[in-house]
């Protein structure tokens, strides 16, 4: 797999050096290309749900050209979509890179910059990506926090922050400190489910017992064990990992056995408000890490909207409810402008990469901080832990319980138990 | 245990409808008709949207109404039309089943979506044992329809032409019968029985417009392991299915659906026209 | 007696502008080597075989303008060696056949009382029958249809003396009552009239 990856990429970077030519260049001198890879399609497509209209705002905002140091540069974005499909991600990060000649690289997706990180450092090409644990990002392509990367940088939480804040509001519940833990198996599931790094060690540091019901396949539509495993331990807290259908079928399972838990945290499950939406009335109450919320005190350093503002104007266009990847994905131009500001000469890819790995930016989704890190390429941001509850204008509202790992962001108030049917 | 072999069977109450209606489809046309899942995902998608604004119980009976006439019209004027070769109306019925997706993926969004209701979480107290509404109603709805669909063919004018057709479908002209009208009505209950096992599913939990593929899988596993068209075996096999399934997620539930291949390839081994009568 | 079956010109296999003409009680068999397309021109007149003729009536309809299955139900019945479903069982072909039912002296109890082997193997799979008692069921099938034309494909190919013997009996009843019938193969009497197909 991995050796076939390579091969066509050294395939795909002689023709790309073909068409690199001097004086295609030259003839392009002054226009800025930026390229953009996120899932438009596929089963991760509600991810890239925010994007078209997020394009249209960026686009509009660059309409007039980006002038650095005098001279303005026309913007070009080529938008393309990897159909939440790890091939079709190399196929259109090797377009961007060696075809199209980018001169930076905007990656909205996990899988996807695992791929085109490990391109572009190879092609030289400066890149930024979001919306993956760092940790993924960097343990999935082989390397160690300490290592770096040349040209790739990233920007997200860590799992480590994000289990926290599950940790924390269950702290903020009456329990009998009693945890049932399942998990999606998957690199992420697997990640989450480290018996040293994971959730059973931060449960265990925090006083809580668990009772294990391993890891389950994509596929598996039937929860019975798990459940009736958590119902005899008599745990109050549920937890784990996995997709809002996997999530469906154990919560009506649940129902069904008339095993009523205290507090449900399941992470990646109930990021999307469809996902809880999906469950009913008993959607009320599910728990979730929060990525970004309207009620987020940053303001984007583009268009100067508070997150609120962005939300609304989003809401107002579209008629559908906000998400949390629209914070990211603006903020994911955030900062590629402001490198590309930053560098003096946006055509000059050293330049630009030495903008971002000098960058320390507020942006809407809080401090994107790579010059100050600890970790090389990566910047740490906020997150926080919340609640879905019952609401007027869209079915459920996110309230935010647990701000521990995101400073400056005020609750609205405690994580409530789960009503009692 | 027994409360493990107790879902294990409710469990193959759901797979057994999956594997009704491909079976039926393959066991008078021959054809691997790879759109079934993902029809039966659009049969759950179409209930919900139609559940914003019609009774439950309207929605259950009109669906599968609806995809009678879908299957209908897609057997008479698409796989009729490339019959023959039993390879171009499998790789037809492939590109349906892309089309299916994209289709549910526009209309619907990419997102989760479940037909959650009362009775979602209703239980039964049988033995001490807490039972699930929704899945015994779906194990005995799978009863039901196993019965009705062997009641048809062997009990009927139309099921002895059904019959026959899968036999020879030149010679049922014999009889006054129209093949091609044979094979349309075929499709046409294979596709509202898909509807049925898709809604089953979203009222078991939720359903995205990617569940296709997992479904026609379970589907396929269920029709191979009892014989094509064999429906009473296929029922078994679908129980079968289900109480692996349910026994290795307790025991080993890293291993997913690993014992259930285990078992197909076994049958596969060892009668490779499918399990004893 | 009246015209039943009309054909001009046909033109189907080997067959080239074959005429001929058939009235109600008329016994026709069909001779000349294997090959000459008995079994196909039987076909062609039950719409099995694509068939061109300048004419094809049937009992005053245009029979060009009705495929296989209309035919059947205009009352053409073709019974030919191999022609049971081996999956169904013998009852159930037999119901096969009694689903165009047009009004006529044939009931199943007619049927059975004539070939009483087919009453009590109704619950066998007709995979599991002899030859003859398949040709037997092939031919009762046919006549639970009270075909107006039927047409015998070789039903006595392989039979034993005595079974063969009973079978042409019974197309000789079927005449007297006034059906009319082509048979491929020639048959024991002379009272046939007989058309052979390598002179046509």
């Amino acid at each position: 797999m991995s050796f076939t990856r390579r091969t066509l990429l050294t395939k795909a970077l002689a023709t790309g050096g073909l068409l690199a030519a001097p004086g295609l260049v030259r003839a392009e001198s002054r226009r800025v290309r930026i390229g953009y890879i996120s899932a438009l399609s596929g089963p991760r497509a509600e991810f890239g749900t925010a994007d078209p209209w997020m394009l249209t705002q960026v686009r509009g905002l660059l309409a007039a050209g980006l002038t650095v140091g005098g001279v303005t540069h026309e913007v070009e974005i080529l938008s393309r979509d990897n159909e939440s499909n790890p091939n079709r991600s190399s196929e259109v990060g090797a377009d961007l890179i060696l075809r199209e000649n980018v001169d930076l690289l905007l990656v909205q997706d996990l899988d996807a910059s695992i791929v085109t990180g490990e391109m572009s450092d190879m092609a030289g090409i400066p890149a930024i990506s979001t919306m993956g644990p760092w940790q993924a990002w960097v343990y999935g392509r082989g390397a160690t926090p300490e290592a770096g990367f040349p040209w790739s940088f990233t920007f997200f939480w860590g799992v480590d922050a994000a289990l926290g804040t599950f940790v924390r509001m269950w702290d903020q519940v009456a329990t009998n400190r009693q945890v049932g833990d399942f998990y999606f198996d998957n690199a992420a599931g697997r990640a989450f489910s480290d018996p040293a790094l994971g959730l059973p060690a931060l449960m265990a540091g925090a006083g809580y017992r668990r009772t294990p019901g391993g890891l389950y396949q994509i596929d598996t539509t039937d929860f019975a064990a798990q459940v009736s495993q958590f119902q005899q331990a008599g745990a109050d807290i549920v937890t784990g990992f996995g997709f809002a259908t996997h999530w469906a079928s154990f919560w009506a399972q649940a129902g069904q056995a008339g095993y009523h838990p205290k507090v449900a945290s399941f992470a990646a499950a109930f990021l999307f408000p469809s996902a809880i939406e999906a469950l009913g009335a008993r959607g009320e109450g599910m728990t979730t890490e929060v990525w970004w919320s309207p009620q987020m005190p940053w303001r984007s350093s583009l268009t100067g909207q508070s997150a609120a503002e962005l939300a609304r104007a989003y809401e107002a266009d579209t008629g559908r409810q906000w998400l949390q990847t629209l914070g990211y994905s603006h903020a994911l131009f955030e900062t590629g402008i402001a490198a590309l500001k930053a560098s003096g000469a946006p055509k000059d890819r050293a330049a630009v990469r030495a903008a971002i790995a000098g960058m320390t930016l507020d942006t809407v989704v809080g401090r994107v901080d790579w010059a100050g890190s600890p970790i090389p390429n990566v910047a740490q941001t906020a997150v926080a832990g919340g609640q879905w509850r019952r609401a007027k204008r869209f079915a459920y509202d996110l309230h935010i319980t647990e701000t521990h790992f995101a400073p400056g962001l005020t609750p609205d108030g405690e994580t409530l138990a789960l009503p009692v049917p | 245990m027994t409360e493990t072999l107790a879902n294990g069977l409710l469990l193959g109450g759901l797979y057994a409808l999956f594997g009704l209606g491909l079976s039926l489809c393959f066991g008078v046309m021959r054809v691997a008709q790879l759109a079934h899942g993902d029809l039966a995902i659009a049969g759950a998608f179409a209930a919900l949207a139609l559940s914003d604004h019609l009774p439950l119980w309207v929605v259950l009976a009109l669906v599968p109404v609806l995809a009678f006439g879908l299957g209908w019209a897609l057997q008479r004027w698409l796989l009729d039309r490339v019959m023959g070769d039993p390879m171009r109306p499998m790789l037809v019925s492939f590109g349906l089943s892309v089309v299916v997706q994209t289709l549910l993926e526009q209309a619907f969004g990419p997102g989760a979506r479940g037909l959650q209701t009362q009775a979602s979480t209703a239980a039964v107290s049988l033995g001490g044992l807490s039972l699930g509404l929704v899945p015994l109603a779906t194990l005995g709805l799978a009863v039901g329809l196993f019965a009705a669909t062997w009641g048809l063919l062997h009990h009927s004018d139309r099921g002895r032409v059904i019959r026959a057709t899968a036999e020879n479908a030149r010679a049922v002209a014999l009889f006054g019968a129209d093949a091609g009208r044979v094979r349309s009505w075929v499709m046409g209950l294979s596709v509202a029985l898909a509807a049925v096992a898709g809604i089953a599913l979203a009222l078991r939990g939720a359903v995205t417009p990617f569940a296709g593929g997992e479904r026609l899988l379970i589907a396929f596993q269920v029709a191979v392991i009892g014989g094509m068209g064999r429906l009473w075996a296929n029922f078994a096999g679908a129980l079968a299915l289900g109480l692996i399934h349910a026994v290795s997620f307790r025991l080993d539930p890293g291993a997913g659906l690993l014992y259930g291949h285990l078992l197909l390839v076994a049958v596969l081994l060892l009668r490779p026209e499918g399990a004893p009568r | 007696m009246g015209e039943v079956l009309h054909i001009k010109g046909l033109t189907a296999g080997a067959l080239t502008g074959l005429n001929l003409t058939l009235t109600a009680g008329e016994c026709l068999a069909l001779t000349g080597p294997r090959g000459v397309g008995k079994s196909t021109l039987l076909r062609g007149i039950a719409g099995l075989a694509p068939t061109k003729a300048e004419a094809m009536r049937f009992q005053a309809r245009d029979l060009l303008t009705l495929d296989a299955a209309a035919r059947a139900r205009a009352g053409i019945a073709l019974c030919a060696e191999g022609g049971i479903f081996a999956t169904l069982t013998v009852a159930e072909n037999l119901a096969l056949g009694a689903r165009l039912a047009r009004p006529g002296p044939w009931t199943p109890k007619r049927v059975w009382a004539l070939f009483p082997d087919l009453r009590t193997l109704g619950h066998r799979p007709a995979a599991r029958i002899s030859g003859g008692q398949a040709q037997m069921l092939t031919l009762g099938r046919a006549l639970l249809a009270n075909p107006a034309l039927l047409l015998v494909d070789e039903v006595t190919t392989g039979l034993s003396p005595l079974v063969a013997g009973q079978i042409h009996q019974v197309l000789d009843v079927l005449a007297s009552e006034g059906m009319a019938l082509i048979v491929a193969g020639a048959l024991p009497n002379g009272r046939h009239r007989s058309l052979n197909l390598e002179a046509a």
